[in-house]
């Protein structure tokens, strides 16, 4: 009972990082998932995509590669335990751009907390339930950016749970608030403190260009021009540590 | 528009007429409704009263209470050991947490202690009308906020020391009320979310719904049912937490129910299916823990309950709007229309009253009520301590019968998973203890006993959430034991300190300390009260038995024992026990009459004195001698403070995983990352190597997983009133307190099937089995009537291939109760041959470690009197010790007919590790680990 019960857990449970897109409105960045063993994961790595049709802000970008042939579309860890430690965690962990099982539910829920909802970006978490989208605890944050709309743009991580019963969901939510929520926290400070950096940076090396400031008030359409993540954090291997805590969240809650 | 379907203010044109079956609805007392789930104080909150002035309109109102007060007085008259005992502390216990996930975010600028509390629940019940570009798309039908009177009382509360304050003192001026600090107008922002968006997708459940109501919605005006909750209705509602940050304030939780009003369940505001109700409650972000854990266990049901009210005004309404309905009926005009608007206001009234009696006593029994810690057994002595204490209790308050036995065996065989029902899944069985009994004092060391069978311990490192100042709390305050005054309280103390006696006379001394005036207890309210202050005061001043503490400035500070010496006149005014309390108190059997004989003769130096350095406690120069201290822990009522270690784990995880990531280059030779070669199905992937630093794998148990909060269990100690959301807890005796107890089994069958009939009818994929029987156990122990009895609730449920997804109404098949024991000593265990067996096993089990506990305080006792030349008499006290024990082993053999063996005498030099891991070998015996 217990097993299966786990095994609900993990197999239903994933993260998300969306955005939304001055552009395309509320877009999902990257979802990390989880698979039982590698044929459950075979159906959650994607096949080539064309990465044009994605602006730079909705896209998420793997670590370069020298061999132009090669074209990462996902990515995948697992936990390897080695030594006496009983904690053997055999889940695969998948982290693609959009979720090629769950489209539409993923969608539905980005769609929700972006434009249903009245959302905050002050890191105040929201979290609902209903039938269709499952449990989803939500945080939001923004980032500083002058070549976007109101000079920022909106971010989201959430957690969520579907196709389980209630009384389980409000299980995992009782146990795991705390620890999503302050997991979520350090990424989303981490993240605006990359930001931070980049902003001081730029800031340093523009001090003598007087054409060039940081945001204006009332700029012209032309201007907004999509920035990814990597390029706002300075952090090229972004989506990579991105992946990875994603990875020590589930693992933990699974 | 839809708004006035609710106000009472509604001008009905149409003329109809009542069903006669909803006109018997009026005569309906509002207070029936409560709720025994969640009713955890209706004797102080249902005032009748309030309702007067209860009108309907958009205002908030407020409406004082005193639940939370009601609840602390369950814990007065606590003696600092047995707080220890129960609840891992000595220090008051604060009913919140000032540190999660929430508030220490909101305060990385501002400190915490400067922001201000947020005080008062605020029901608030609106509705959109699905027109957007109208100004009067929302409507408020209801707006109420409740205000706990409590905070006002605190100076007061300062000066005794009860086991519950409310949080910081020093902050009262700077309460603010919930309604006052957002306005409707955001409020509805929060709930209903932005005005443009898309519709949300119409679910199979929807659909489903649409058809069954237009079939039903009719002949649910008639049926008022309350207990009737259709389930299908509640398919189509979702929920939301959320959590709105105000400057300088608490955060504030919102939680909301919201529903859509079909259009065949009201054509006459039909807005294409937009139109919503939604059910708000806005409180303190402190009672986060609260709502989640109770979420599933009472929160849910609250809203469908009132959920299912509001849908009955959609209806009724509906009914009176339908020419065909109205064709039926033959009543006069007005009399129909304030018919109607009084049913309305009775529902929404009814809501409210459910709000204030079911909903907030609920939500302040999780964060108030002061759980159980369960001490790992490792920890220190405490089974030293746990069979120290079976030991008393069986030569107080036990007779040839060994209720003792038969109870711990009982619980061992059916009651070691009580706290099962706390998580998921729980398979459909719902158990409790309850202990009944009109003496705290007696009633908390039976939940001690009890409490260390059930093997789900604190599992996290307790050195982690102990308090900074033990050092100084625990040491032995040398300016009171020098003080004259004090003096005379040790000698009282040495004379007096058998556990759980009754001093017969009055003793003259005095204290240094602040005198205290006596104050009436308002949980024994029942003109018992002095009864309870002496047996309270015995147990104190023997509490140092209780755990063995070798502090006595602690006694000192007892507020039991302060509340009960009057003022400047240093005498102590004890009457003799009542002679009902000698009906409860020792049962009647030749130990517990050899006890009570000489705990009424203080005089007797030689026992007593032996009984102490049994429970090696008053004497000062066994503190370093391997002596049971117990640190306090660092809590609140429902949650260790653990908080910092949760992020301090998370925060070396995040290093090692996220900041020590190092800068590398995918292409590179020896690298830990690689590129997995795409196949037909899927493109390249690249590997990412969940090792960091010199290999160190991040699933490594011990670094990077996180230290899991753990939630202490519901058990609980003696409270004044029955709380049926814990599973261990003792209530005084009454009439009622049996019928109660079903009640509440009662309602556990409800609830689970319509928690599993509302997962049936979704169209979700549930993995979890069904079970087929939902069963509710209690297991009640009067210690009044002596009696030990099960009470047992059952019900069947469909089966899951059944083609007919609803469930069985045939309700309970199955009720029985099992009487274990009796006032005449028997017990029913002839027929179960296995309680037999395990009451055989446990007697063994416990004789032997006691056998075990007496040679080792003999050996030790043989070293204090090298060591220390106060005591002279002390082998001989402690060969009569022994004897006394021998004597009523004997005694007790008669029940059983087998004699243990005898343990082996223990080795000299026997370490004192080694010595608790014998001890706890008998114990994990004891409970078949």
């Amino acid at each position: 009972m217990m097993h299966s019960l786990t095994e609900d857990i993990s197999l239903n449970s994933f993260i998300t990082l969306a955005h939304f897109c001055d552009k395309h409105g509320p877009k999902v960045i990257q979802i990390t998932q989880v698979a039982r063993n590698n044929n459950d994961m075979e159906s959650l790595l994607l096949p080539d995509y064309p990465t044009d049709s994605y602006c730079d802000s909705c896209l998420i970008k793997f670590p370069e590669v020298k061999d132009k042939n090669v074209k990462l579309r996902s990515m995948k860890s697992k936990f390897e335990s080695t030594g006496s430690d009983n904690h053997e965690d055999t889940h695969l962990y998948i982290s693609t751009q959009y979720s090629a099982t769950r489209f539409q539910l993923l969608s539905s829920i980005i769609k929700k907390i972006f434009s249903e909802e009245t959302m905050l970006y002050n890191e105040s978490p929201l979290c609902f339930y209903d039938n269709e989208r499952g449990l989803n605890i939500s945080l939001g944050f923004k980032l500083q950016d002058g070549h976007s709309r109101g000079n920022e743009r909106r971010y989201c991580l959430i957690f969520s749970i579907t196709n389980t019963s209630q009384k389980l969901c409000s299980d995992i939510m009782n146990r795991h608030w705390d620890f999503i929520l302050t997991a979520f926290n350090k990424e989303v400070s981490y993240i605006k403190e990359l930001r931070k950096k980049v902003i001081d940076k730029q800031l340093n090396e523009n001090r003598d260009n007087p054409l060039i400031s940081m945001g204006s008030y009332l700029r012209g359409n032309s201007l907004k021009i999509p920035k990814n993540l990597t390029e706002l954090t300075g952090d090229r291997l972004f989506f990579m540590k991105l992946h990875k805590w994603n990875t020590y969240m589930l693992s933990n809650i699974c | 528009m839809l708004g006035r379907l609710f106000n009472n203010n509604h001008d009905n044109k149409n003329t109809q007429k009542l069903s006669p079956h909803a006109n018997s609805l009026y005569n309906n007392n509002i207070c029936s409704l409560s709720n025994p789930l969640t009713s955890v104080a209706s004797g102080s909150v249902c005032n009748p009263l309030y309702l007067d002035d209860c009108d309907l309109n958009t205002n908030p109102d407020f409406i004082n209470m005193n639940i939370i007060e009601e609840i602390r007085s369950s814990f007065k008259n606590m003696s600092d050991n047995m707080k220890i005992c129960l609840y891992g502390t000595k220090a008051p216990i604060y009913s919140t947490i000032e540190n999660d996930a929430i508030n220490s975010k909101s305060t990385t600028n501002v400190g915490n202690n400067h922001l201000r509390r947020v005080n008062g629940f605020r029901l608030l019940i609106a509705c959109e009308n699905g027109e957007l570009m109208s100004r009067s798309n929302h409507k408020i039908i209801f707006d109420k906020t409740v205000c706990s009177s409590v905070n006002n009382n605190n100076n007061n509360n300062n000066n005794t020391s009860n086991t519950i304050n409310s949080n910081t003192n020093d902050n009262i001026n700077f309460n603010s009320n919930i309604s006052k600090l957002i306005s409707q107008n955001e409020l509805k922002e929060y709930i209903f979310g932005s005005p443009v968006r898309c519709g949300n997708p119409r679910s199979f459940a929807s659909n489903q719904l649409n058809c069954n109501l237009q079939t039903t919605s009719n002949s649910n005006i008639s049926n008022n049912d309350d207990d009737e909750i259709n389930t299908l209705l509640l398919q189509d509602s979702d929920d939301k937490l959320r959590v709105i940050k105000l400057p300088g304030y608490e955060p504030i939780i919102l939680i909301s129910r919201t529903f859509r009003i079909n259009a065949a369940q009201s054509p006459q505001i039909n807005n294409n299916g937009k139109s919503k109700i939604s059910i708000s409650i806005l409180v303190s972000s402190r009672y986060t823990s609260s709502i989640l854990e109770s979420w599933n266990h009472g929160i849910l049901f609250w809203f469908d309950c009132a959920q299912q009210r509001l849908s009955n005004n959609i209806n009724y309404m509906n009914a009176f709007n339908n020419p065909n309905y109205a064709a039926a009926t033959t009543t006069t005009n007005n009399n129909t229309n304030m018919k109607s608007q009084q049913y309305i206001m009775d529902n929404n009234i009814r809501i409210l009253n459910s709000f204030i009696k079911n909903f907030i006593p609920l939500l302040l029994s999780y964060s108030e009520v002061p759980r159980l810690f369960l001490y790992p057994y490792e920890y220190k002595n405490f089974i030293f301590e746990w069979f120290k204490q079976v030991k008393n209790w069986l030569e107080v308050k036990e007779d040839s019968s060994n209720r003792l036995f038969l109870l711990i065996s009982k619980i061992l065989l059916d009651y070691k998973d009580l706290t099962q029902t706390d998580t998921y899944p729980n398979n459909g069985v719902h158990k409790r203890i309850t202990i009944l009994s009109h003496n705290n004092i007696i009633a908390n060391k039976l939940i001690f006993i009890i409490s260390a069978l059930i093997p789900n311990r604190y599992s996290g490192n307790i050195s982690k959430i102990l308090s900074d100042n033990n050092d100084t709390s625990d040491k032995p305050n040398e300016k009171n034991l020098s003080d004259p005054s004090n003096v005379k309280s040790i000698d009282f103390l040495k004379k007096n300190s058998k556990g759980w006696d009754i001093p017969k006379k009055n003793s003259t001394f005095s204290f240094s300390k602040e005198q205290a005036i006596i104050q009436p207890s308002t949980s024994f309210s029942d003109g018992k009260s002095i009864q309870y202050v002496c047996s309270s005061l015995s147990s104190s001043i023997g509490s140092s038995s209780w755990f063995g503490s070798p502090n006595l400035s602690r006694t000192t500070s007892n507020t039991s024992l302060l509340q009960f010496f009057g003022n400047n006149t240093g005498i102590m005014s004890t009457p003799s026990p009542s002679v009902n309390e000698y009906d409860e108190y020792p049962w009647n059997s030749p130990a517990s009459t050899r006890s009570l004989h000489s705990s009424f003769c203080p005089e007797d130096d030689q026992y007593v004195q032996a009984t102490n350095n049994f429970n090696g406690s008053v004497n000062t120069s066994n503190n370093n001698n391997g002596e049971v201290k117990f640190e306090n822990i660092q809590r609140s009522s429902s949650r260790l403070h653990d908080y910092k270690n949760l992020q301090s784990s998370i925060d070396s995880a995040f290093d090692a995983i996220i900041l020590n990531q190092e800068d590398v280059d995918i292409d590179s030779e020896n690298n830990k990352y690689f590129v997995i070669p795409g196949t037909d199905t899927h493109s390249d992937v690249l590997d990412v190597s969940m090792y960091v630093n010199n290999n160190t794998p991040l699933a490594d148990n011990s670094k990077y997983s996180y230290n899991k909060r753990e939630i202490p269990y519901r058990l609980t100690a003696y409270s004044h009133s029955y709380n049926p959301n814990f599973h261990l807890q003792a209530i005084p005796l009454n009439k009622y307190s049996e019928q109660q107890i079903i009640k509440t089994m009662k309602l556990d069958l409800k609830l689970d099937s319509l928690q599993y009939s509302k997962n049936r009818q979704s169209r979700q994929r549930v993995k979890a089995s069904f079970p087929t029987f939902i069963t509710s156990k209690s297991l009640i122990i009067s210690l009044p009537t002596r009696d030990v009895k099960e009470f047992l609730l059952e019900k069947k449920l469909t089966s899951v291939d059944s083609p007919q997804h609803q469930l069985q109404k045939g309700s309970i098949i199955k009720q029985k109760t099992i009487k274990l024991s009796h006032s005449n000593s028997k017990f029913n265990t002839v027929r179960n041959q296995d309680l037999q067996n395990m009451v055989n096993h446990v007697e063994n089990c416990i004789n032997k470690g006691l056998c075990f506990v007496t040679q080792y305080n003999t050996m030790r006792s043989n070293d204090h009197k090298n060591s220390d030349t106060v005591n002279t008499n002390n082998d001989d006290k402690f060969s009569r010790e022994r004897r006394s024990y021998n004597i009523t082993n004997t005694n007790r053999n008669s029940f059983i007919h087998v004699t243990p063996p005898p343990p082996p005498p223990l080795p000299e030099d026997l370490s004192e590790s080694e010595m608790n891991r014998r001890i706890l070998e008998i114990f994990y015996q004891l409970i078949n680990i």
